[in-house]
């Protein structure tokens, strides 16, 4: 079943992102030129390095996120493919995971000290959630729109990671019995499928964020 | 028709119908041995004696007969259903083998030979006939701790064996062995007898009903035991009472009797330091071997195995495990439910109980071990045996067939055979010696207990063996050796050379004193005897180098550069968990900081409009 589960809940995930970036588009026009193809893939690639004008602690904070970010990709694919593929996490898999697994929780109880207050809700949001928007509008898109998914996603991922690592980390004390075992076993799959769900969601916002934000920087400059 | 006639044909019908309901239906009430009344007193087995003709023993007779056991207790209980017990039906081959078990194992240092003998259909063993093996030849093989029936019971079709049986008798299933609770039941005595070949006379002798005097092994072939004076039977006095009943002391086989076949030795502890040893845990309990091991009246025992159909539950899981479907089969016997404190749920999957519970812990090397029947322990007397070979290895903890792993006990075969399409059959010592006996030497001296052989010997003998037998080939230390197509001596892996194993379920240790009951570095290391511990590769063919070794890792179809990297990262596992730990502990004070300040702010808020 969580195989299927997870097969299905992937494809429906990233046929909704790809659906909703051709419905809602920012950033960039015409969208198929070849050019702009390229030129979305060169800066999505830039997105990954710090920024010249970042202080010390954003640099810091942009390579944990980075780091973190390398992690998840590699528990993602070490801790779903396997699955995909038909058999179990095992083997060679089970030893990457295993290895990214503390460097992941790692970058993220990091990223929870240094990021919280950016992620933290405020009045604008209420307003946004509440009264409507009030901020200016990019192609379409509303920056804070966006935002408040985002901070909203950073939250989720941070209550998520919590059953996500507790439930293997517990296992391996000598304090659970097999019947907690095959609980923290499920639990934890369970939980890092939706922990992926929502962390998928929450990178396709803060790069269509960062698109937005350039795209209003070079506005501002011409 | 009229009427009377139909009324004496009707009569004359009843007539000769109504014996044969009759007859039939005392036949199945007679053996009153069958069956349960519900009583569960043990009877008082108090009756009469009958000789292999049916003819009943009395106390001045003046040629007292052996009683048979097929005659005495077959009239109170199937025999013949017995006899296809699973102690007595191993000449068998239409019957379900079940797993592999412990086969027997033909000798001959001469040809230096060790060979796994069954019809059981059990994988890296041979059924007796394919070396030329006759039931009677088996029966003067494997004569010391046979429980009768089967082979024994077999009538010899070769007329020179005929001729010996004839004189011999046959070795009847021995009832006694196991269900006389007599202390002066003594099987090394019922081995001397059958070493003796006075098959016939085991059960009186070993019984301690009475005394046998004679060696029919000793007797001419055209000895006559109804006229010639050979083997003499005294009833012991007041063994046949004023009645000419005897009592014998029936009950459920005790443990002593299972150890007769059933025990086994570790070599490394010193024979004199047994006493220090612990037996299985289930028998320190106050069980009994019958406790699990149970059999109806067709004495098909239980074997414990999961994958058996009938006494499922009395397994290892069936006990120890609850079943929530039927409260009768949960936590049979008292057993306790197992905690398995921190263990991961693979190690059920990929593991039998016994790889963490049987057993001596694992060391190093895996230690050689004897088994009462292989090695024919328990003989006191001038028929002890001091036999060494072949050499046994436990526990190996490898993959069985059942996909996952557990300890084994194995030895490694050594044989002639031929191949033809890639499979191997055995050749019988005597045959490879009408041809060999000059080149296999036999006044070598022994190199830990093998007369050593070389290349060059096996070579010569493959040439003499070519002559008559295309495809000669020699198996030896997981080896298998042939000739290449310029007669030089190749060696090759093949599936033939690979050990015989069985699984070793007993001595089961106390839970304290399982793998990973201390922390998952009982194994997880990476040179845990686990994985890495050694076994010996047995061989008598010498190469430079002494003794090979091989890791258990290699029998558990497991890559060894895996393996050690999975344990490897045990080394880090402290750290993972003190990191996964506190980046939780951060992650929650940084979650519940924010969420007392949003609660601050919401009340702030609230206090505002209120103003």
């Amino acid at each position: 079943m969580f195989r299927w589960a997870a097969i299905i809940s992937f494809g429906v995930i990233f046929a909704g992102l790809l659906l909703h970036h051709l419905l809602f588009p920012c950033g960039y026009k015409p969208r198929f030129s070849p050019g702009s193809l390229i030129r979305k893939k060169v800066h999505l690639f830039i997105l990954l390095f710090p920024e010249q004008k970042l202080s010390l602690p954003g640099k810091i904070r942009k390579f944990i996120f980075l780091l973190g970010l390398l992690s998840f990709v590699v528990l993602l694919l070490t801790g779903f493919t396997p699955l995909m593929l038909g058999s179990r996490l095992a083997g060679y898999w089970l030893i990457i995971h295993a290895t990214f697994a503390p460097v992941f929780i790692g970058c993220t109880a990091l990223l929870a000290l240094l990021g919280a207050g950016q992620y933290r809700f405020n009045k604008e949001d209420l307003e946004t959630v509440g009264l409507g928007c009030t901020s200016s509008k990019i192609d379409g898109c509303r920056l804070t729109d966006i935002g408040i998914g985002a901070k909203a996603g950073f939250w989720l991922l941070l209550i998520l990671s919590l059953p996500v690592t507790l439930t293997m980390v517990l296992s391996m004390f000598p304090l659970f019995g097999t019947h907690y075992q095959e609980l923290f076993y499920h639990l934890h799959r369970w939980c890092g499928l939706v922990f992926a769900w929502i962390a998928i969601v929450e990178l396709y916002i803060l790069i269509r964020m960062g698109i937005l934000e350039d795209t209003k920087k070079k506005s501002h400059q011409f | 028709m009229n009427v009377p006639l139909k009324r004496i044909t009707f009569i004359l019908l009843l007539w000769l119908v109504l014996p044969a309901v009759r007859a039939q239906s005392v036949e199945e009430t007679e053996l009153i041995g069958e069956g349960n009344d519900g009583n569960c007193s043990t009877p008082v087995h108090r009756f009469e004696l009958y000789d292999e003709k049916g003819v009943r023993i009395r106390a001045n007779d003046k040629k007292p007969q052996p009683f048979s056991i097929e005659k005495t207790c077959g009239k109170c209980h199937d025999y013949q259903k017995i006899a296809k017990g699973w102690h007595f039906n191993g000449h068998d081959p239409e019957v379900e083998s079940g797993r592999s078990g412990q086969p027997w194992v033909l000798m001959d240092s001469k040809t230096r030979t060790q060979i796994p003998i069954t019809s059981r259909k059990w994988q890296g063993a041979y059924p007796p006939e394919q070396l030329g093996i006759t039931p009677w030849a088996f029966l003067k093989t494997f004569y010391s701790h046979f429980p009768g029936g089967s082979y024994g019971q077999m009538d010899a079709q070769d007329p020179d064996e005929a001729i010996r049986q004839e004189i011999s008798g046959k070795y009847e299933i021995n009832c006694l062995a196991c269900h006389h609770n007599s202390p002066q039941e003594d099987q090394s005595l019922a081995a001397l007898q059958s070493a003796r070949q006075n098959y016939r006379w085991i059960p009186t002798a070993s019984s301690g009903k009475g005394v046998v005097e004679g060696v029919a092994l000793s007797l001419d072939d055209y000895f006559d035991p109804a006229v010639d004076e050979g083997i003499k039977v005294t009833y012991n006095q007041g063994v046949l009472d004023k009645d000419d009943m005897a009592f014998f002391d029936i009950a459920l086989p005790a443990n002593e009797r299972c150890y007769f076949c059933h025990s086994n030795r570790d070599l490394r502890v010193d024979e004199n330091s047994e006493w220090t040893q612990d037996q299985d845990v289930h028998l320190q309990s106050g069980l009994n071997c019958i406790d699990c091991h149970r059999n109806g009246d067709d004495h098909m025992m239980t074997r414990g195995m999961e994958t058996q159909g009938s006494g499922k539950s009395l397994t290892c899981e069936g006990c120890h495990l609850g079943n929530a479907a039927d409260l009768s089969e949960s936590n049979r016997l008292g057993a306790p439910n197992p905690r398995h404190l921190g263990i991961p749920t693979i190690h059920f999957e990929k593991l039998t109980c016994t790889a963490c519970h049987s057993g001596t812990v694992p060391e190093d090397t895996a230690g050689r071990w004897k088994t009462s029947r292989m090695h024919k322990t328990g003989l006191h007397g001038k028929h002890n045996l001091d036999i060494a070979q072949p050499h046994l290895y436990a526990p190996v903890l490898m993959k069985g067939a059942d996909g996952k792993i557990g300890p084994y006990k194995m030895f490694w075969p050594a044989f002639w055979g031929i191949l033809a399409d890639d499979k191997v059959t055995p050749m019988a010592p005597a045959n490879v010696l009408k041809k060999a006996a000059k080149i296999l030497e036999a006044d070598v001296q022994k190199e830990d207990d093998w007369r050593p052989l070389t290349e060059e010997q096996i070579r010569n003998v493959l040439l003499a063996l070519k002559k008559d037998d295309v495809g000669a080939v020699y198996i030896a230390g997981g080896k298998l050796y042939q000739l290449d197509a310029e007669d030089k001596i190749i060696s090759t892996e093949h599936k033939a050379a690979q050990p015989y194993a069985w699984p070793l379920a007993h001595d089961v240790r106390p839970a304290n004193q399982s793998l990973g009951v201390r922390n998952c570095k009982d194994c997880h290391t990476v040179d845990s005897p686990f994985f890495f511990g050694k076994v010996g590769v047995d061989t008598p063919v010498k190469a430079a180098g002494g003794t090979a070794y091989m890791e258990m890792v290699q029998l558990q179809g497991i890559d060894r550069l895996y393996m050690w990297v999975f344990n490897f990262t045990f080394v880090f596992r402290p750290f993972l968990k003190v990191i996964a730990l506190a980046s939780c502990a951060l992650i929650g004070i940084v979650v519940l900081a924010y969420v007392l300040k949003a609660t601050a702010a919401i009340s702030n808020a609230c206090a505002e409009e209120d103003k």
